[in-house]
């Protein structure tokens, strides 16, 4: 990264115009990110986990969750739309997404270690120098740490069912692989520009880090499975 | 704020998967999430099956824009964490649950719509659960 780090508060959508294009693309960039990827969240994953849920108490936690992950790609859409970006223009979803969902063993899986990744990632927009970008996350990330406990919770029971336990080791071993690239590259312009605008704090290798933290705590400490080895750098 | 239509009963028994005839009880929230956890399987999997039917009658229409715009708000201002514990977000999801199914009802041109009954219920403020132990089970959140 070069040059000096942007260390003030952007209070709104004309102020962040008043510091000129690069600013108002480098907090878009996110932001945008964020809208196509909350939907395809909700379509690809959570809305099936409805109809898998295994009793009407997790389909209908499942429903919620669904709402929810389609409630932040609204509110992000409307954020979008308050900086005068066009959300409309087609744009690549994560790889994730491409992982093809069969079973609640999966979906429980899922919760717990893909919306963890969505919750490092927030956590380091919750000091943002984009003021409604910050706000939004803010109030968004209470929902994100229950989808994520959700996970957790039904991952913990199923690990602990000797019929179950192979399968989850096996949704761990698959979805492990596939939000590695969530965080981006190791070497990144993007987030080279994110940092240096203060919208980020972290390189997408020390977000990656912190994730594979925090999941092999969890598989390994907590549910007593192997987590696959993670290059913490990746560069597609 | 739940409010109770005159013809709560009979609203209550024209279920989204067809009339059911048992003594119809109103409970609060947390004997609500008791009585959902032991929901009739075969009348859930029904509904489910009406409510994924309609959302395709709808997009089959030509109505999918519609579906997502009606949704939109409705989500917006149903979603948001504050003061929610898990009974609370089960029973947020089930309503969420059945008022996507609702509003896809609707815009499909079904007629009798299956929801509309529930639908009411919902719009009062009531969380109408199904038969469960032998009752049909209402909560008043």
């Amino acid at each position: 990264m070069s040059g000096p780090t942007f260390a003030g508060e952007v209070a709104d959508a004309a102020a962040a115009h008043a510091l000129g294009t690069e600013y108002v693309q480098a907090v878009g960039k996110v932001v945008t990110s964020h809208v196509r990827n909350e939907l395809a969240g909700a379509t690809a994953f959570d809305e099936p986990a409805i109809g898998l849920a295994p009793g009407p108490r997790e389909k209908w936690l499942a429903c919620r969750i669904a709402m929810e992950e389609y409630g932040h790609h609204l509110k992000f859409a409307r954020l979008a739309s308050d900086l005068g970006l066009d959300t409309a223009a087609p744009g690549r979803t994560l790889s994730v997404f491409d992982f093809e969902l069969t079973s609640w063993t999966e979906f429980v899986v899922l919760k717990a270690l893909v919306d963890e990744a969505e919750v490092v990632l927030m956590e380091d927009l919750a000091a943002a120098s984009y003021l409604p970008l910050r706000d939004l996350v803010v109030r968004l990330l209470p929902e994100e740490h229950f989808h994520v406990s959700f996970g957790q919770a039904r991952a913990r029971e199923l690990a602990a069912d000797p019929a179950q336990v192979g399968l989850v080791q096996q949704a761990v071993d698959d979805l492990v692989g596939f939000t590695v690239p969530f965080f981006g590259r190791s070497v990144s312009a993007n987030n080279d520009t994110f940092r240096r605008w203060g919208v980020k704090r972290w390189t997408n290798d020390e977000a990656r880090a912190a994730w594979v933290r925090r999941c092999s705590r969890f598989v390994e400490g907590e549910l007593g499975l192997r987590f696959p080895t993670v290059d913490r750098h990746w560069d597609g | 704020m739940t409010s109770t239509p005159a013809d709560l009963g009979a609203l209550a028994r024209m279920t989204p998967a067809g009339p059911v005839d048992l003594p119809l009880v109103a409970v609060a929230l947390r004997a609500g999430v008791e009585a959902a956890a032991s929901v009739d399987p075969d009348w859930l999997s029904e509904v489910d099956c009406r409510r994924a039917a309609a959302r395709q009658a709808a997009v089959a229409a030509g109505r999918g824009a519609a579906l997502e715009a009606a949704l939109h708000d409705a989500l917006v201002a149903a979603t948001g964490a504050a003061g929610l514990d898990d009974d609370g977000r089960v029973a947020s999801g089930a309503r969420l649950w059945l008022l996507s199914g609702a509003i896809a009802s609707a815009l499909s041109g079904a007629e009798p719509d299956p929801f509309r009954a529930w639908a009411t219920l919902l719009a009062a403020g009531w969380w109408p659960i199904g038969p469960s132990g032998g009752r049909l089970v209402v909560s008043t959140l």
